[in-house]
């Protein structure tokens, strides 16, 4: 079974991330508040998967990314974005995220976007 | 799933796209012949399609949805246009615009003729796919995918080296809604894997999301096509992916394209975004309201450190002086939007009324950046629609008539806006028959507004003005459309309460312009402080255009009335003590300030001129907001209120207008 790492500052999405990644059959390790947290769980768990939203206090979820590749490359980092952060998405992905979903999420696409990420290994 | 947190920006950017649509649908309309507009129109609705689709407004989508076929059949030319087409998409615009304000007012997403509209559309689009499919069926038998013409010296290096040449189509799913990303990640996984040489579109409308839902680029690697599908599969959101490999033989038949400007280097360009935010506009009021109250507070420290004499005060006070107005420049800023924000609407709306009028209109925008406050370019929305509506319905003349008079089929509205130190100067003029004199005249008198023998004595100037008298109009019956009972009066009016000025110039025969002259804001204005029966009032300085200070001797009596006469005009004088029914002090010598109300000049007596301050706008509040005579209330630097004077409506109450 793969585990994921939830990264968001509110609670609300975490919640709503972590009903639909069950559903796929995803275990959740850890989660965190903001992109520091995010960064130190990663070390502790090394999930399979992280969904990592991109505003976030303190430490944004960009910078998170870049450390996390820092320490593994293949991480496989999916981002969650909102409308209208196009740039900010591509800025992730050019960092090393390998995908990103839109909130609000659709079940299927996020499921579709962990697949494909997956496929990759 | 909170979908509500998203309505806001959704409704926002579902009309920049409506906006998109109708001024692209215009253009269209003048000329169905460039299909240029088509892609424009066709890429808003597909934006509102997949908006829609993300906010789960499905009756929306469908509708969106429909309309985009048939832009597509209008888009590759399997529908011939005509004007029950163009007809057609401005019902579309409408239908939308309607979706939008059901769902922004009641949430509901269903708007009445929708469907009846979809299946018109399908009657097109069923007629129209046959043709189509023909047109594909015969296309696909020469070329599945779109030829990209690679130059041949760079073929030919390729395979010297042994390399592939692909031409590779990528179809998104449909509802994807960050085109431009998928983009950027196709370009990632080919990059790391061969190079990206060409592509169709080109690479600054893929970097856009400027397409369709599917895009080629030709593509040179050790792959095969296979591994070029698995490494594009691999991203979400892509549906299909179309490989065809170029052989060496064929190409040598293939011309050479020599123009090397739309090679996309493998280099991803970073877009350059503007950094901006959208704010929800309340809080931009509660920002200038706070601004409001620091101005009042830097005036007040203003006056302590003139009263205290003490230097180091006086110098923070200054500091602080210069920051405030640095503050206020910059909120009020924020606050302005172009006038082509409600400007842009009026060409459709002279249009459709035009056309129902059997009329030819073309309406031109002069000065639409000028940019004025937000608040004020509400409230006259409406007041300007009006003046549209009635240059159309009474002012430009049908066709016929206009090419007896020598004048062009097309009649023509102009609308036009420029900045004027603190205000805006607003005109609506036509190139239509103009005001009627004779007719004015004879229904003032019907309607004994006017007795004969003013009528006699009235020049043709005054007698414009008298059409926006309340409750006046030339129209026998009442129509639909501008003569409702409700006219110019209340534009007039709306004009004046927002503390502007209303002119109208009649060129009978030529035309009809009106004239408005606005403040750049309502919150913070200069303002002339004069004092009158021990108390202070401040009167706008968009009214006043001197200050005399005179020997009492110099007020002449002519039929009773006090006059002055200043430069061989005769100006009526009033004591402002007794329009606020207060007693008036005879003084040796008398201060006036000569303001302009309707035209006219008007000599104020007042007991002291204060000098000129900008004053922060407060409301009277609900109790108060009927009192006539006054627009506001404002604090002065010591503390005290003053009440801010509307001479109009307080000379109108003395009815001496």
């Amino acid at each position: 079974m793969k585990n994921a790492l939830i990264v968001d500052d509110t609670k609300f999405m975490r919640n709503m991330l972590k009903s639909i990644l069950t559903k796929k059959g995803i275990d959740i390790v850890a989660e965190a508040s903001n992109g520091k947290e995010a960064v130190e769980k990663y070390k502790e768990f090394k999930p399979d998967l992280i969904t990592m939203d991109i505003i976030m206090p303190e430490v944004d979820g960009i910078q998170a990314v870049k450390e996390i590749i820092k320490i593994d490359p293949d991480a496989k980092i999916i981002m969650c974005s909102a409308m209208g952060q196009q740039a900010l998405v591509i800025e992730a992905i050019q960092s090393g995220a390998k995908d990103f979903v839109i909130k609000p999420f659709q079940p299927a696409r996020v499921w579709e976007a962990i697949d494909r990420t997956f496929q990759e290994s | 799933m909170d979908i509500n947190s998203y309505k806001e920006i959704f409704i926002e950017e579902a009309r920049d796209n409506i906006k998109i649509f109708n001024s692209a649908l215009l253009k269209f309309e003048k000329d169905i012949t460039d299909l240029t507009p088509v892609n424009d129109i066709f890429r808003a609705v597909h934006t509102l399609k997949g908006m829609a689709a993300t906010m789960g407004y499905d009756k929306m989508t469908e509708f969106t949805h429909s309309l985009e076929d048939i832009l597509d059949n209008i888009r590759n030319g399997s529908i011939k246009v005509d004007a029950e087409i163009t007809g057609l998409l401005f019902k579309g615009v409408d239908i939308i615009e309607k979706f939008l304000e059901n769902i922004s007012r009641n949430n509901i997403d269903i708007t009445e003729g929708y469907e009846e509209l979809i299946n018109k559309y399908k009657e097109y689009t069923k007629t129209g796919l046959k043709i189509s499919a023909k047109v594909i069926k015969e296309e696909q038998k020469k070329e599945e995918i779109p030829d990209l013409k690679i130059e041949e010296i760079i073929l030919n290096e390729a395979f010297k080296r042994n390399l592939n040449v692909y031409i590779v189509k990528i179809t998104l799913a449909e509802d994807c809604v960050f085109k431009n990303v998928r983009v950027f990640m196709v370009n990632r996984n080919l990059g790391e894997k061969g190079e990206i040489i060409k592509s169709s579109p080109v690479a600054k409308d893929l970097e856009e999301g400027k397409f369709g839902n599917s895009f080629s680029v030709a593509y040179i690697t050790k792959l095969n096509s296979e591994e070029i599908e698995k490494l594009l599969y691999k991203i979400a959101e892509i549906k299909k992916v179309e490989v065809k490999q170029i052989k060496k033989g064929l190409d040598e038949k293939r011309k050479i394209e020599k123009k090397a400007e739309n090679i996309i280097s493998n280099v991803e360009k970073k877009k350059i975004l503007s950094q901006s935010v959208r704010v929800n506009i309340e809080k931009l009021d509660v920002l200038l309201n706070l601004v409001g109250e620091l101005v009042i507070a830097k005036i007040r420290l203003e006056q302590i450190s003139k009263d205290k004499q003490f230097e180091i005060l006086k110098e923070t006070a200054n500091e602080f002086d210069r920051i405030i107005n640095e503050l206020q420049a910059e909120v009020t800023q924020v606050r302005m939007l172009p006038v082509n924000n409600i400007f842009d609407r009026f060409p459709r709306i002279a249009r459709d009324l035009a056309v129902e009028e059997g009329k030819e209109v073309e309406t031109e925008i002069i000065g639409g950046d000028i940019e004025i406050d937000r608040t004020v370019l509400e409230e006259i929305n409406e007041p300007l629609l009006h003046l549209v509506r009635n240059s159309v319905a009474h002012g430009i003349e049908k066709p016929e008539e206009r090419i007896s008079k020598g004048k062009s089929r097309k009649g023509i509205i102009r609308l036009s806006a420029k900045r004027e130190r603190n205000s805006v100067i607003i005109e609506i003029s036509d190139d239509g028959k103009g005001i009627d004199v004779l007719k004015v005249k004879k229904k003032a008198l019907e309607m004994k507004i006017l007795s004969e023998e003013k009528i006699k004595n009235i020049t043709d100037e005054e007698i414009v003005n008298i059409i926006a008298l309340p409750g006046f109009s030339t129209m026998d019956t009442v129509d639909k459309i501008a003569g409702r009972g409700v006219g110019v009066d209340v534009v007039k009016t709306k004009i004046e309460s927002l503390g502007g000025i209303f002119k109208i110039e009649n060129y009978p025969g030529e035309g009809v312009k009106f004239i408005m002259k606005l403040p750049l804001t309502l919150a913070i204005i200069q303002a002339l402080l004069v004092k009158t029966s021990q108390n202070i009032y401040a009167l706008p300085v968009i009214y006043t255009l001197e200050i005399l200070e005179l020997n009492t001797k110099s007020i002449k009596l002519i039929q009773g009335k006090r006059v002055i006469v200043l430069r061989d005009e005769v100006i009526a004088v009033f004591s402002l003590a007794e329009l606020l029914k207060k007693k008036r002090e005879e003084k040796e010598v008398v201060q006036l300030v000569i303001v302009e109300v309707r035209d006219k000049k008007i000599a104020l007596e007042v007991d002291e001129v204060i000098g000129q301050q900008e004053i922060a706008i407060k409301s009277l509040g609900e109790f108060l907001k009927y009192a006539k005579g006054f627009s506001g209330v404002t604090i002065l630097g010591d503390g005290r209120i003053s009440l801010i004077l509307d001479i109009q409506s307080l000379l109108e109450e003395n009815n001496n207008l």
